[in-house]
């Protein structure tokens, strides 16, 4: 998680080399080291996060059926799209795409069935065009043709500074060259300016558009301007609840905060965990060990800030808190943290 | 900013990998009852009377039972 935090100069060499044994295992949270990911993309020009070129995003698909296909061991080369997935199913299974869930109008689903291909393999394909955009590299295939624009090099630190959108440079690539090893952009201005526009065009229907290239600013809805699931001041969460993913819980983060939980400590003397955010790559959690209360802090695996109550928490129904006061001046700043007990 | 894209906010345990080194993985879930626990931001979180009313979280609790 390093990296997505813009904390990645601190995995030195030195760092990852005294960790190498455990790179892999439950204690690492690994990606493939860029060249070995530049590598396994061969023969495209880019790995996923490049949205606009094909590298780890064309991938062969297996669909096994027994009943519902004759086809056994057949090759289909229509274009089809992952979000081609569900119409199929809902075709194939004879529903009717749903409009409303619960009382919820749905957006129409974007994909178009692959189910005529099945049976027919040479039939004209259907999926005729789909933009692409990840980090505001994109794409459109139209009839067999790309047009593509690397906007952001993935291994560029998230806080590098980007090109203007209208600096980036478009390549263009003709139905024949699936690897997209030619660019014709230069000799085929006309067609370039084509599909530009119909990407233009699809991103405003997808509602792609306003394009925002910010990275570490996205993460938060806050500074993204996202809405938020959770709002106002205060959350209450309850015994029980678990695996709440980041944006379903109050943000705390660069701010003074409290965490006020009510527990009932068996006579025993309490143990184990009160609650916690995130892992051990990054998160926070109170806690009772050996007895006493305990924050921590974990920095993005780097460094954990302890704090520890001097007494133990009595048997009983008890209110535990932990205040964070915010040094504030900024994102990413310290605090100081006190832990109370009934009050 | 970001903690963690996949390993959540969990109440009396810390599922997946643990925060903290004090604990394992898996075997961390508190040994009493936990019963509620309110995250508090900006005026809330300084508020002076840090007691939240026990009966107050209670009700709340099995209203969404």
């Amino acid at each position: 998680m390093s990296s997505f935090n813009g904390l990645q100069a601190f995995e030195t060499p030195e760092y990852l080399a005294a960790r190498i044994d455990r790179l892999g295992g439950p204690e690492s949270y690994n990606h493939y080291a860029v060249g070995w990911a530049h590598a396994m993309n061969t023969p495209y020009q880019w790995a996923k996060q490049v949205a606009s070129h094909w590298g780890g995003t064309r991938n062969g698909t297996i669909v096994s059926w027994p009943e519902g296909i004759a086809a056994k061991g057949e090759i289909r080369t229509q274009f089809t799209h992952v979000i081609d997935v569900v119409p199929t199913i809902l075709e194939a299974a004879g529903l009717p795409h749903p409009v409303a869930v619960d009382g919820i109008p749905q957006d129409p689903i974007e994909g178009v069935s692959m189910l005529y291909a099945f049976d027919h393999p040479a039939a004209p394909e259907r999926h005729e065009t789909q933009y692409f955009e990840m980090l505001c590299n994109r794409g459109i295939y139209h009839k067999d043709w790309t047009a593509v624009t690397k906007h952001r090099t993935p291994w560029a630190p998230m806080n590098a500074p980007v090109p203007p959108f209208d600096q980036d440079v478009w390549e263009l690539y003709a139905p024949d060259d699936w690897t997209q090893a030619h660019d014709l952009a230069k000799e085929k201005p006309e067609k370039l300016r084509e599909l530009q526009r119909l990407w233009l065009i699809e991103a405003g229907r997808y509602k792609v558009l306003p394009l925002d290239d910010r990275m570490l600013e996205r993460l938060n809805p806050d500074t993204a301007g996202r809405p938020v699931l959770v709002r106002g001041k205060t959350q209450l969460l309850f015994g029980g609840m678990g695996r709440l993913s980041e944006n379903c819980v109050l943000n705390m983060k660069n701010r003074s905060h409290a965490v006020t939980a009510l527990i009932v400590v068996p006579d025993a003397g309490a143990e184990g965990v009160i609650i916690a955010q995130g892992g051990n790559f990054g998160g926070w959690c109170l806690y009772a060990n050996d007895g006493k209360r305990k924050y921590c802090y974990n920095w993005s695996g780097f460094r954990h800030f302890m704090l520890e109550s001097d007494r133990a928490i009595p048997a009983g129904t008890h209110q535990v808190r932990m205040e964070f006061t915010y040094d504030g001046g900024g994102l990413g700043k310290g605090g100081t943290v006190a832990l109370f007990i009934d009050g | 900013m970001i903690f963690s894209a996949d390993d959540g906010c969990d109440v009396g345990e810390d599922s997946g990998a643990p925060v903290s080194p004090d604990y394992p993985a898996g075997a961390n879930r508190f040994n009493g009852t936990v019963k509620g626990v309110e995250l508090a931001i900006a005026e809330a979180a300084e508020n002076a009377d840090h007691l939240v009313d026990p009966r107050e979280v209670v009700r709340l609790a099995l209203a969404r039972q």
